[in-house]
């Protein structure tokens, strides 16, 4: 193991499972998580700003690779909501993007490597400047929590605020609903776990996966699993966003329904005409 | 996300349904196993907060395995409806 000046040894890898305080703002902790967090969500508005000045009818390179996911996401969430695509594609593809940018910032050099000097416990420690949104669970918990709250509402305008109640706290037959109230509960609880432990799992080893590569190996080894990372990083920002939507057509499907508006939906209707003009 | 046909072979998901089952399948696999978590540690936390060990536990074994059972059948119950 290293030392450093002051004579106290540092680790080779450096892990932590929470974000690092980096410095306060009165009360208020910053920490190398929320330096990420930031760092997406200005990439994110740049790349924003940037599309909505310069959009043209026929998209160049850029345009239409910044266009793919639109495209993507709203075929599959038009499958799934014909006559509801408009107002769930915008929530579902926010959060695909904010996960694909949080996750990708892990991979930017510097990111993880690059530290500052704080005290922390009485003594001097060296903490990583910036850290991957998603490497954090506060970020991923609070996704979740924002997916549960856009699949409650939705179940509730679906079904009415009484209906989604009564489906959820009362069974059918109703002598049956002591077992099945606890049930939905751990449930639902269930959901807002799975989907915040599965991202933040997924990229926090990542990231612990790179460090150890980076120190154990030399040359192309850790390329490679920078690659798969990307991948990774992806795929995840994928699932969270596709099971937003599980999550939403479930709840908006009710007990005695289905996803019935499908059926009734011509297959190519007005909305199919504003979805192509939306994404170019 | 239909696959079931009333008379016939199990019809492939198209291409805009398909991704959606993708997230499906990695869902369930993990609900499955935090139910039963969450159900036992809620269990274990009520039986140590009102003394009544090990009431609540087995209680909560029984609610977090009925939970693992529904998320299945929350999703299955719309591939089993007539059509």
């Amino acid at each position: 193991m290293p030392e450093d000046a002051g004579g106290h040894e540092e680790a080779l890898i450096h892990v932590a499972i929470k974000g690092e305080t980096l410095f306060h703002i009165g009360p208020f902790a910053v920490t190398n998580s929320m330096v990420g967090t930031l760092i997406a969500t200005v990439v994110l508005a740049s790349l924003a700003f940037w599309v909505s000045r310069n959009a043209s009818t026929v998209p160049g390179r850029l345009q239409s690779f910044l266009e793919f996911p639109l495209e993507f996401l709203g075929g599959v969430v038009k499958a799934q909501h014909p006559t509801r695509w408009r107002q769930i594609v915008p929530p579902i593809l926010t959060i695909f993007l904010l996960v694909l940018v949080a996750n990708y910032v892990g991979l930017l050099p510097g990111v993880g490597t690059i530290g500052v000097r704080v005290i922390e416990d009485g003594h001097e420690a060296t903490v990583p400047l910036i850290r991957p949104a998603s490497a954090d669970l506060n970020f991923t918990l609070a996704l979740a929590l924002i997916a549960f709250v856009l699949f409650v509402s939705w179940g509730i305008r679906a079904n009415g605020l009484k209906g989604y109640l009564k489906e959820t706290f009362i069974a059918n037959p109703p002598y049956m609903t002591p077992l099945m109230t606890p049930i939905h509960i751990v449930s639902e609880l269930s959901r807002i776990i799975s989907l915040s432990m599965r991202l933040f799992g997924n990229v926090f080893a990542g990231e612990i996966l790179l460090a150890v590569m980076l120190a154990l190996t030399f040359a192309v080894v850790p390329a490679i699993f920078l690659g798969l990372e990307a991948i990774f990083g992806a795929v995840q920002a994928l699932v969270f966003a596709l099971l937003t939507l599980t999550y939403i057509t479930l709840a908006t499907a009710g007990h005695g329904g289905g996803h019935d508006e499908a059926h009734d939906a011509p297959e190519h209707d007005a909305d199919d005409v504003a979805l192509r003009a939306g994404a170019h | 996300m239909s696959t079931r046909q009333p008379n016939g072979p199990p019809e492939r998901p198209d291409r805009t349904t398909r991704p959606a089952n993708w997230g499906l399948v990695l869902d369930l696999g993990m609900r499955l196993g935090l139910s039963v978590v969450i159900g036992v540690v809620a269990g274990v936390l009520l039986d140590k907060w009102l003394g009544t060990g090990p009431i609540f536990t087995l209680v909560g074994v029984v609610v977090g395995i009925g939970a693992a059972m529904y998320s299945i059948w929350e999703v299955a119950r719309d591939e089993w409806k007539p059509r």
